[in-house]
């Protein structure tokens, strides 16, 4: 009775250690060579201004004779710059797609958008990923960003507007104060 | 007597000559023109402060031209909302109702003459913010979208608190009563802004803040403003302002109706 | 106009709440007349003609102003002027801009409402103070600025409720003179509620004596006095030694007699019964006096007057 209940506790091991095996067999091979996923840019350097919006395509290619479920792009930002500081999040509202599957042998495009919040040299790069599996993350090659600043704002050329406009409400006040009294003094 | 030969020719709506005479009164002599000032200068030390301060990155002045339109739409908005609520209780408290409600008009050309001045007040606040939206704006591109959704989220809360302020003119007895209940109401709808975030995520709190309308149109500001999101995406959130308006201007509209000399009257 | 009725009144009821303030008027008024319209504090003049200006809503009743029945609210706006108990003025507003506020109000185009305005402050007497602010006016002329605006319509029916309110002397009698002048130019028919009985005696041809939200006399100031049959007093001189003899001639009759000690020397106050019409008064007051032998150096018979039957109807329903 004892060997009973071993051997099916044995048997159940095996079962339960054999599946998820039999699955990684079938992705091993593609893992070394980026799972036959890869990603590129239509662009690898590209200046604006900041504040400009921007666009760039990701073409994403399989490249094995497998369907590829659940493939993932994620657009990252890199500041250069020691002394700036960059929240991806503020470059694009939408960095992360779900692509579903790309086909055997097929590929998907993605049009990315990102504003240029500051100035300097960035390096924006796009991951690839699926929802399942521990094979490697594939990157593409690097889209540097040159960002020229452009100083809108500054305490100088505000001046004008800050203290002429309520100046010239007040000179309005008191210019229909004047037009009143005159008028109410017309016929005494 | 002269009485029949006056009535042909141009005869203007009694609504229009109740308005005219308010609006001059309120921006020649009234309190209109030193409001503005007053609006103008908080307008001016916010845009001082922002420009002033070089290590502003783009999304910060985006924010401050965001900042500077809220401003523009709750002061705006607060403008509206106390002349409405001194329209009528005001005559009533001045004794100068019962002149007003002996003319041959009806009770709601007379609210809405006076809720037309009231209007002005936003419209006024609206064209003085334009050019710290231009200065502050123009460096990020957002100085058309600021304007139009500045004008779109002002001007439905500007009706929303115009017909607020004018119902509860119409059915308090007194100046006093209309005003404190008036900014209770205003702080009441500005209370779900201060919600903890967590609070705000929650269905219930997300509801509020998409039913009032306040928040509603703030947020849409800022979404559309900062982020730069489409109007089309943000639309959800100018159905609380708008409802509010409908809402707001047609129970006013209703209690003008039944417009009468006193409170005391009804009970 | 004549033969119309300006005012016609049937049943008008109203209470505030629980407190009854008009319990039942009946009214017809021809037009081209004044109506004074009297009664205590708190008799329901202000109710009456806030009804019948519209402002107020009756419990019950029916009324029609200048032919205009009160389903139409705003034709009867249209052809009356109303100067409301203690009404405000805008005190930011100049006399002129007021008035053609509301002349335009009434429809006038804007010019024509503004040759309006002039017109009435020249006939208030405030062609000078047009153009200043309401707020430098003193009573006067704030009350007259109302009259004005009663009539930038021209109106067929003028309800002035206690215009003299609050005015001196001299002022009461301006107002009144007013009031007259524009009965007689406008050929208005005019309610005018006032507590200044002896002028209502010489300005109205009707009256109405409201107490307690009741009518309790109505009709002219003559027949009003007459059937109110009011107490009259008589005041007689006489030699000062012979007041003790004259009170004492009237100790047994109708009429009661008193010394006067702060008077005259030698004035006796004679007090007649209810309902003695003068001729009787006088002739009866003689017959004793020359009895008792007393030569009389005056005789002045009182009472019979307006204020004597207000107080007599007032007191009677209280
Ligand atoms: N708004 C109101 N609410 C409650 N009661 C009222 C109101 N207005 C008047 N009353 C009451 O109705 C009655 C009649 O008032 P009304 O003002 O008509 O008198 P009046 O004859 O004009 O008095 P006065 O000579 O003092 O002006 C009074 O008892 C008064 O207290
Ligand atoms: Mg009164």
């Amino acid at each position: 009775m004892r060997g009973w209940i071993a051997g099916l506790i044995f048997l159940l091991l095996v079962i339960a250690a054999a599946t998820p095996a039999a699955a990684t067999r079938d992705l091993a091979p593609a893992s070394s060579a980026a799972s036959g996923l890869s990603v590129t840019n239509d662009q690898n350097a590209l200046s604006t201004r900041i504040g400009e919006r921007f666009s760039f395509t990701s073409t994403v290619r399989n490249d094995s004779r497998m369907d590829r479920p659940g493939v993932v792009a994620h657009l990252d930002v890199v500041t250069l710059d020691p002394d700036v500081y960059v929240d991806p999040e503020d470059w694009s509202s939408q960095r992360t797609e779900f692509l579903g599957t790309v086909p055997a042998a097929g590929l998907t495009r993605i049009d990315w958008k990102v504003q240029a919040v500051n100035s300097g040299d960035f390096v924006l790069f796009v991951s690839l990923t699926t929802l399942e599996g521990t094979d490697r993350v594939t990157t593409s090659s690097a889209l540097r960003v040159t960002i020229a600043s452009q100083q809108t704002l500054n305490a100088g050329g505000i001046l004008p507007l800050v203290l002429g406009l309520p100046a010239g409400l007040l000179a309005l006040m008191l210019g229909a104060a004047v037009h009143r009294r005159r008028r109410l003094h017309q016929v005494r | 007597m002269t009485a029949a030969s006056a009535e042909v020719g141009t005869r203007r709506p009694p609504w229009t000559v109740v308005a005219g005479r308010e609006l001059r009164d309120l921006w020649l002599g009234g309190r209109g023109l030193p409001l503005m000032v007053v609006y103008a200068l908080l307008l001016s030390v916010t845009s001082y402060l922002v420009a002033s301060n070089q290590a502003l990155n783009f999304l910060e002045q985006r924010e401050a031209v965001s900042l500077t339109l809220q401003v523009a739409v709750a002061v705006g908005g607060l403008l509206v909302l106390l002349g409405a609520a001194d329209a009528v209780s005001g005559e009533r408290e001045r004794a100068t109702l019962e002149s007003l409600l002996l003319v041959p008009a009806s009770r709601r050309q007379l609210v809405l003459g006076k809720a037309v001045a009231a209007m002005s007040l936003w419209i006024a606040a609206f064209v003085v913010a334009m050019p710290y939206l231009w200065y502050l704006g123009r460096g990020v591109g957002v100085v058309t979208s600021a304007v139009f959704s500045g004008l779109v989220v002002g001007t439905l809360l500007a009706l929303f608190l115009a017909g607020f302020g004018m119902f509860t003119s119409t059915l308090a007895g007194s100046n006093r009563l209309s005003l404190s209940v008036c900014l209770l109401g205003l702080l009441a709808l500005y209370a779900p802004t201060q919600m903890p975030s967590g609070v705000q995520n929650a269905w219930v709190g997300d509801l509020l803040l998409h039913v009032d309308p306040f928040t509603a149109g703030l947020h849409f500001l800022g979404a559309v403003i900062v982020n730069g999101h489409s109007f089309g995406a943000e639309a959800s959130w100018l159905i609380g302002p708008l409802v509010a308006a409908v809402v707001a201007v047609a129970a006013a509209l209703a209690a003008a109706g039944q417009l009468t000399l006193g409170s005391g009257d009804r009970s | 106009m004549s033969g119309l009725l300006a005012l016609e009144v049937r049943g008008l009821r109203k209470s505030y709440g629980d407190a009854l303030a008009l319990e039942s008027l009946d009214l017809e008024l021809g037009a081209g007349h004044i109506l004074g319209f009297l009664g205590p504090n708190g008799a329901g003049k202000t109710t009456v003609v806030r009804i019948l200006s519209t402002i107020l809503r009756p419990d019950a009743g029916w009324f029609a102003v200048a032919g205009v029945p009160n389903s139409r609210p705003q034709d009867i706006r249209r052809r009356i002027g109303v100067l409301p108990e203690s009404a405000g003025y805008p005190r930011g507003q100049t006399g002129e801009e007021w008035l053609t506020y509301h002349a335009q109000l009434f429809g006038r185009p804007r010019s024509s409402a503004r040759g309006t305005a002039r017109r009435l402050l020249g006939e208030v007497g405030l062609a000078e103070r047009g153009r200043s602010l309401i707020s430098g006016y003193s009573r006067g002329m704030r009350q007259r600025l109302g009259i004005a605006r009663s009539l930038v319509n021209d109106p067929e029916v003028v309800f002035l409720d206690e215009p003299t309110l609050g005015l001196d002397p001299v002022g009461q009698v301006q107002m009144l003179r007013l009031i007259s002048s524009i009965a007689h130019e406008h050929g208005a028919t005019v309610v005018l509620s006032t507590h200044l009985l002896g002028e209502v005696e010489n300005l109205c041809d009707a009256v109405l004596i409201l107490s307690r939200g009741r009518v309790v006399a109505q009709g002219t100031v003559t027949e009003v006095v007459h059937r109110a049959a009011a107490p009259r007093e008589a005041l007689v001189q006489v030699s000062t030694h012979l007041v003790e003899r004259t009170l004492r001639a009237f100790s047994s009759g109708a009429i009661a007699a008193e010394a006067l000690a702060n008077g005259a020397q030698g004035e006796v106050r004679l007090i007649m019964p209810a309902g003695m019409s003068s001729d009787v008064a006088a002739t009866s007051v003689m017959a004793c006096l020359l009895n008792a032998d007393v030569p009389v150096l005056s005789f002045r018979l009182e009472g019979g007057r307006l204020s004597d039957a207000f107080l007599a109807v007032t007191e009677a329903s209280s």
